[in-house]
Parts: structure tokens; sequence; C-alpha cells
């Protein structure tokens, strides 16, 4: 463990430091083929809808003794029966005599198939029923009406935080990039989409967008200076904001996975089927996804919006220009490197009252004080 | 230099008063939780006992079917129906009851726990409000009619078309009389006496029947008054938006309604008619008088209020109604029964032990990662839990917030995903030591600037669980209230427990001074050639970008 600590003091200082912002062509290119992958999941398998958003069929058992027991014997009863719609039922008891049966939508041989089985199991009288969707159409609807509006109002709060919309912009499409593997996963595993499973989608909606805050944050105060200090460019403070950060996103998403893990391997190892297992796989995968994204993805996206800006090209050639000549300057010196976004620290002191005041706009441009 | 230290030590004079106040905040909550354990009415349930939903505990299930009076069934106005009884059995949104529809011409609404109250009554009824005109008041029911009378005069009314009547009109037959009407209606006036004269009102259920364009003669349940009203001059569906409200001049209960533009430009017309002679009009809900007020003002934004005998709950039940909209369909109740949990007790029970291990395991790694400092992860957590534990039992005591088996799975990531604000702060503090400061410096530095994206980043959090609760409907927003609920206990754990407690830990010579197991040694946090309670060179210091 102490490894990993004065690991963090090195990431920290920039001695020891990943390339994330400069090398962002090879996590597009990782992230848009997991995309892909996902995407012809949703063409080629398609999802496996719950019960609750396609209806289908309710069967009404009468028993002698309505425990869970018989729900035992009966959900065997519609397992075995050689139907594969109808494998995990949604059982339950009704009344001290009763138990209740709700499959997917069956045909009426199958269904006829399922009732025989029942009765071979036990069930004294099984009566069917059709039933609809208890999340229709307007759940759906209204559900999408909050999402659109979420996505708005999200844009327009990060933008006023970091003052950046640049930053708005690619948290959002981090956000829809951990979406769509969550989705693409759920559709490549078979796992069924229940309402579990949309309650697992909207927690990593809150995760993803949280995480990439806590690493925007640390950017927006290592490029606070720019363009008066020409020390670093714009590409190598968030870079290095990414590393100093990194421990922290490791550290979160250890103890925020572990219990999610620990859900997962109970839900599938030993129950096999439940909301748990739905919930901690859309979980498992979205936040896993969130971490990585905002690492690998949001980072180095909004580097890049921000790199087409004037004053940060203007100041990165500046940057670059400086560091040429100190170096022809002490071309003997052996801490310099060459120019990337990874450079060790560098040990100049430009003074902190030179580097902040040019910083500094106008007043009339900083609007309301500091963000708290 | 010599400030610092002096302002070190006022700031750390609050930390214990804090954390001693913020305890007693929790303690108070579960001595709440006693008091209203203490005072319950014997028939409800104890507080102690969070409430458990449809997929745990079972619940009451409820079959409506759709009577053939009220209109034809489709599919489509019964899923239409399904839909707003959704909204209204949800209406508080943290009781996660399921509706559905069954076969072609059922509703079946399933809610957790045992039945409460006239449920059926405040979700299934058809609310049709209608406004309309009085054209006859104060008739008692007394002189028996024969049937075959009673039958030609219901003919009468039926026949005529009352829809050729235009608002004007209609006004006139309250202001200047039912002679005033069109001479084809005189027939109609007749007969509609002889109804209102053989009229019986009972207080269980009237037996009318309300059609929008013709007059109808009822009674006021409540008084007894029988009354004949005109066709409808403003329709339920005009209704905006509808609200409990009290007034308080006259100490009841009321229903504040606020009308669209048609309905608004209607209910001026008939209030300016009416006010002069201060006449009055008819609020009418599924055929009954709900009341008859006389028009004291002349309003033109369609603005209303309904008074009438309500009651609290009532009033709101009937607002929950109108802002709803009318079922399409009338409802009857086909069967009442009692389900037992989807889920075996053996998937709860792998659940919470899933969850336990998993904390234990969180709990583990921060003790190996932070050492010492594990200790304020584990002692927050702890907080954070028995905060959660007692606000879930409060909100089940009063709003009736009710934990579904992916609720408590989702309270559980929560509290793990709350640990990242510690993360954030420590990581802070040890980037503080490694620029230089002593360790008690660092705490408050670091914390300063840990705070900003703690705040930012439990807004976003907070934003989604806002907005998520705001528009979603049914078991999302059971989610989004926990979700918006662990995050604000994500924020006062850390400001006012984890915060004071980690400044009152830098105190300590075993935290202050860098003691090998408490997770700041020199050699943990990877400085050399200092000690954490010193302050180190100064040229880290002015290199960590500008102040937080």
């Amino acid at each position: 463990m102490g490894r990993i600590s004065s690991f963090g003091q090195h990431l920290y200082e920039g001695r020891i430091s990943f390339d994330f912002v400069g090398r962002r062509k090879t996590w597009y290119a990782i992230s848009l083929i997991i995309l892909i992958v996902s995407g012809v999941a949703f063409g080629v398998r398609g999802f496996n809808m719950g019960i609750e958003f396609k209806g289908g069929v309710e069967f009404t058992a009468k028993v002698t003794q309505a425990d869970s027991a018989a729900i035992d014997d009966l959900t065997n009863a519609v397992k075995d029966a050689g139907v594969p719609e109808a494998g995990d039922p949604i059982a339950s008891t009704s009344g001290s005599d009763a138990i209740r049966l709700q499959t997917k939508p069956l045909t009426q041989d199958q269904a006829e198939t399922i009732q025989k089985a029942l009765t071979d199991a036990g069930a004294r009288e099984v009566s069917q029923n059709l039933i609809g969707p208890s999340w229709g159409e307007q759940v759906a609807k209204k559900a999408l009406t909050g999402l659109v509006v979420f996505v708005l109002i999200v844009i327009v709060f990060i933008w006023i935080y970091f003052r950046e919309w640049r930053m708005s912009v690619a948290a959002i499409i981090a956000l829809g990039h951990d979406l769509l593997i969550t989705a693409g996963v759920y559709a490549w595993s078979g796992f069924e989409v229940t309402p579990a499973t949309v309650t697992g989608l909207l927690t990593i909606l809150g995760y993803s967008l949280y995480d990439t805050v806590v690493v925007f944050d640390k950017v927006k105060e290592n490029t606070r200076h720019i363009p008066g200090s020409l020390s670093r460019t714009y590409a190598e403070e968030a870079n290095l904001a990414v590393n100093q950060t990194l421990v922290r996103s490791i550290n979160t998403s250890i103890t925020a996975l572990l219990p999610v893990v620990a859900l997962l391997i109970v839900g599938t190892a030993v129950l096999g089927t439940g909301p748990l297992k739905d919930l901690a796989l859309a979980l498992f995968v979205g936040m896993a996804a969130g971490t990585y994204s905002s690492i690998f993805i949001a980072t180095p996206l909004a580097t890049q919006l921000k790199e087409r800006e004037a004053t940060i090209r203007t100041h990165t050639k500046k940057v670059l220009t400086k560091r040429a000549k100190n170096e022809s300057k002490a071309s003997s010196a052996p801490t310099q490197e060459p120019a990337q976004t990874a450079p060790s620290r560098p040990v100049v002191v430009s003074g902190s009252a030179k580097r902040q005041q040019p910083s500094r706009k106008p007043r009339s441009q900083r609007g309301g004080g500091r963000p708290r | 230099m010599m400030a610092a230290p002096r302002n070190v030590r006022r700031n750390q004079l609050r930390p214990g008063r804090t954390l001693i106040l913020f305890l007693a905040f929790i303690v108070a909550l579960y001595g709440l939780l006693l008091a209203l354990d203490l005072t319950r009415d014997k028939g409800e349930d104890t507080v102690w006992k969070p409430h458990l939903g449809l997929d745990l505990q079972g619940g009451t299930r409820i079959t409506l079917e759709a009577s053939a009076s009220g209109g034809k069934v489709t599919s489509d106005k019964l899923s239409q129906a399904r839909d707003i009884i959704d909204q209204r059995v949800n209406a508080t949104g943290v009781a996660e009851a399921e509706v559905s529809t069954q076969g072609g011409d059922q509703v079946i609404i399933e809610i957790p726990g045992e039945k409460k109250g006239n449920i059926v009554d405040e979700v299934g009824r058809t609310a049709q409000m209608r406004f309309r005109m009085v054209w006859a008041q104060n008739l008692t029911s007394a002189q028996q009619v024969d049937d075959d009378a009673v039958a030609a005069a219901t003919k009468t009314v039926q026949d005529l078309d009352w829809s050729k009547l235009d608002l004007d009109q209609l006004i006139a037959g309250e202001t200047q009389g039912l002679q005033a009407l069109p001479e084809e209606y005189a027939d109609g006036v007749t007969a509609l006496q002889t109804l209102a004269s053989n009229f019986q009102c009972s207080k269980d259920g009237l037996d009318v029947d309300d059609t929008s364009a013709r007059p109808l003669v009822t009674c006021d349940p409540s008084t007894g008054e029988v009354l004949i009203l005109s066709p409808t001059v403003i329709e339920g569906s005009q209704i905006k938006s509808a609200n409990q409200g009290y007034d308080t001049q006259r100490a009841q209960w009321i229903v504040e309604i606020a009308m669209k533009k048609a309905g608004s430009k209607a209910f001026d017309k008939v209030t300016e008619a009416l006010v002069t002679t201060q006449s009055r009009f008819a609020i009418v809900l599924d055929g009954e008088v709900l009341s008859a007020p006389s028009s004291q003002a002349h309003i033109t934004n369609g603005q209303s209020t309904i008074s009438g005998s309500f009651t609290a709950a009532t009033s709101k039940t009937l607002a929950n109604q109108l802002k709803y909209g009318a079922l399409p369909l009338t409802f009857s109740v086909n069967g009442v029964s009692e389900e037992g949990p989807t889920l075996a007790g053996t998937q709860l029970d792998a659940g919470l032990v899933a969850g336990i291990v998993g904390l234990l395991l969180v709990v583990v790694y921060s003790l190996l990662y932070y050492r010492g400092l594990g200790i304020v992860i584990v002692g927050s957590l702890a907080v954070a839990g028995a905060f959660t534990y007692a606000m879930v039992l409060l909100l089940g005591a009063s709003v009736g917030f009710t934990l579904t088996l992916p609720g408590i799975a989702g309270l559980i990531v929560a509290i793990g995903i709350t640990a990242d604000s510690f993360i954030v702060f420590f990581e802070r503090i040890r980037d503080e030591v490694r620029d230089g400061k002593s360790l008690r410096l660092a705490v408050e530095a670091g914390w300063a600037r840990a705070r900003n994206t703690i705040l930012a980043a439990d807004s976003v959090s907070f934003l989604a669980a806002l907005i998520l609760f705001i528009f979603a409907i049914g078991v999302v927003r059971g989610f989004a209230f926990a979700l918006g609920l662990t995050t604000l206990i994500d924020v006062f754990v850390v400001f006012f427990f984890t915060k004071p407690l980690v400044s009152l830990f830098a105190r300590t010579e075993f935290f202050g001074q860098g003691h090998k197991l408490s997770g700041l040694d020199p050699a943990h946090l990877g400085i050399e050639g200092r000690k954490v309670s010193q302050i180190g060179r100064s040229r880290t210091v002015s290199n960590a970008g500008g102040e937080a």
C-alpha cells in the first residue's frame, strides 16, 4: 500500500505521468470500437424486455397451501415445461390458497403447456389471463422528457460552474458513451431489462457526471493561470490534473464497485434470477465506464475543444517557443524534456503573484465572484 | 507566519462543537422516531420497521372492472385510465404502487402493505367534474310519481337536443327563469320538474345519468337539497390545475382550481351574469352536487375555489383527482385480495448479505490504504448509514416512503459512492502536505478545495434526482427520491462529521505527528526530509496554481 502512496506522490508532482490527453486518438479509437460492438448488439440481439414493459400472461393456480415451498414447486414446473419464453416467472402468493405466476407473452399452445405443467405439479385449478404492461408508453415518454430536460440543465449547470461550454459538451458526450456501453452489454448478455435495470441506468446518469465533474474541477484549478503563465500548455495542465486525480479515481472506483461486485456475484451465482442481478450488472458496467470516460474521453475531448480557441493556441505556441529557447540556452541541462503533454514538473519558480494576476479577467467578464 | 497557528487554533475550537451538535441531531432524529412510535394509534404499524415494497412484503391487489354504463370499453381508453390511475395512486411518488391492465376491461392496482383507507374511492373514482347553471333550487323531494310518468319524463328530456342552447341562453335560464328558454323546451322543463319532485337524495351514491349536454336533476348529498341544473357550461377538461388549500377566514379546507383559456372565458361570463343577483352555479362531481356557491364576484382569470364539507384528506384527494383528469371509463371493484411478496425471503437475505459483504470490503480497503484515516471513513459511513436509516423510517411514517429490493441495493451502493467525498478530501489533504504545508494547515487548506469539488459534484447528482422526481412517474420517482436523499445526506455528513473529525484528529499526537499507522506518516505520503507537523520549503506551496 505504501507503494501506491508514493505512486500518488509521484503522480502529483508529475514525476510519473501517463499521457491521457496526448494519446487521445488511441482512447477514442478504443471507445469507438466498444461503441460499435454495442451498437451491433442493438441491431442483432435487441433487448430482452421484461413483463413490466411488454405485458404477458398471468396464471392463477389454486393450491392447498400457498407458501414459499408451493411457489418453488410451481416455478420449477414452469421452468421445466419446455417453454423458454416462460422462464423466470414472477411468482407470489395470493391469499392463502392461490399462487400467481406471471410470464412473458405466450402463444395459445405455450400457455396450454404451462397450464398443464402447473396442474401436474399439484395445482388444483389454473386460470389464465392476459396482462398489460405496468410500465407502458407513457412511463417511457415521461422518463424520456425527464432525461432531455436533465441533459439541458446539466449542460447549463456545468457551463456556469466551469465558465466553459466545452466542458458541458465533453461531459454529456462521456455520459452518452457510458449509457450506450451499458445498454450494449445488456443486449449482448441477454439479461432481462426490468424496472431494476432502468433504476441502475439512472444511477449511472448521476455517477458518470459526478465523476467527470470531480476531474474537471482539478483541470479548472490547474489551468486557472493560463494564459498568464508560460510554464505549461493547456493540454499539459489538463493532463497533469487527470494524473493528480488518478489515485482518487482508482480509490473511488474500488470503493464504489466493491459492493456492486458483491451484489452481482450473489445475484448471478447464488440466486440466478431476480432484480438484484439486473441492477448490479447495469451498475457495474456503467460505473466502470463512467470512471474510464472521465479520464480517457471527457478530459481529452474538453482539451481538444479548448485548444481550438485562439488564445489557447497562441499560448501553447508561446510556451513551446519559450521552452525551446530555454533548451538551447541550457542544452546541457539533463532535466529538460522535449515538448509533450506529460512533462516532468519543472522546478522553475515564476512567483505566484506574477502568475496569477495577469490571468484574472477584467472585472466585467468575471461575473459574480467565485463559484462556491 | 505567526498568525497562521493562532488562526488554526481558533478554527479548531469549533470542530468538537460541530461534531457534538451533528451527533446530537442524529440522536434527535431517533428521539423523534421514538416519540412518533409512542404517540401512534394502536392500529398503525410500528415506525421502527421501514415500509417494504410489493416485492418484499406483498400488498393489496385491487381489481377494477370497467362497467359498460361508462361507454364502450376500448383498449385505448383502458390504457388511458391505467395511466391516470397510476398517477393518482403514485401522486406522492414514494409508495411504489403498480398499476397494470388485465384482459380487455380490467385495471389492477397493487399497493404495498395492508389496505389502508378507502383507496378505491381515491383512485378508482371517475372524478368527472362539471360546472352547471342552477335552473331551479331548494326543491324538496316529497311526492311520489309512478314509474311510468318518470320514464316518460326521462325520455322527454333525453329526446330534446339541448346542445342547441348557447351559453347566453343557458345563463338566461337561471337569471330570467326557465320560461326564458325557447318554446320548444317547454315540455322538457315540465319533465325536469316532474323528475325533480320525484328525486330521492341519498348519501351513499346517487343513480343519475350525468351527461354533459343534457340538463341534470340531482342533489347535494350533504344538505339534501335537490336542484335542476343546466347542461354543462364548463367541462372538467378545462381544469388546468387543482390544489388543496385552506380558507383561513372561514377555517375550512378548500380545493383551488385554475382553468384553461376557454374555461376561464365561460367562467368570466357566468360570474358576471350572476354577481348582480348573487345567484348560484353548481359544481358537480360524478353527478353529485359538490357545492353550489353564489357568485360573490366577477371572476375573469379562471381562478376558483371549491368549498364544501372537506377535511384535509378529502380536499387533497379531490385536488389530486382533478389534477390528473377524469377517467374515461367508469369502474367498479371486482375483487380485493392480499398478495404475498414476489421475491422469496432468500432473495432479500442474499441481497442483504451481499450488501454487508460489499461494505465490509470497502472498510477493509480503506483501512489498508488510509490506515488510521480509514477510521474516519468507517465512522462517516456508519453515521451516514444511521442517518439514512432514520430518514427512511421518518419518511416511511410521514409520506409512505417504501423500500423495494432495488431501492435497498441503491441505498447500499449510494453509501459506497458517499465514500468518494471522503476520498476527495483525503487526497486533497495529502496534496497539501506534499506541497509543503504542515498537517494542521493542510487539513484546512485541503478542505477549502475539496469542499468546492464535493459541492459541485453532489449538485449534479442532486439535479439528476430532482429532475427525475419531477418528470418521472411510478417506480422511478421512488428511486429518484432515494438518490436525492442520499446525496443530501452525503453533503451533511462530510460537512458536519468528516471534516470536524479530521480536524480533531489532526490535533492528536497519533495523527498530527504522523504516526506510522496513522496513514499520514512521511513515508506513506511519499515526502522526504521533514515531519508532517512541520512546514516544508515554500517553493511548492506557491506552485499549486492559485488559491481555491
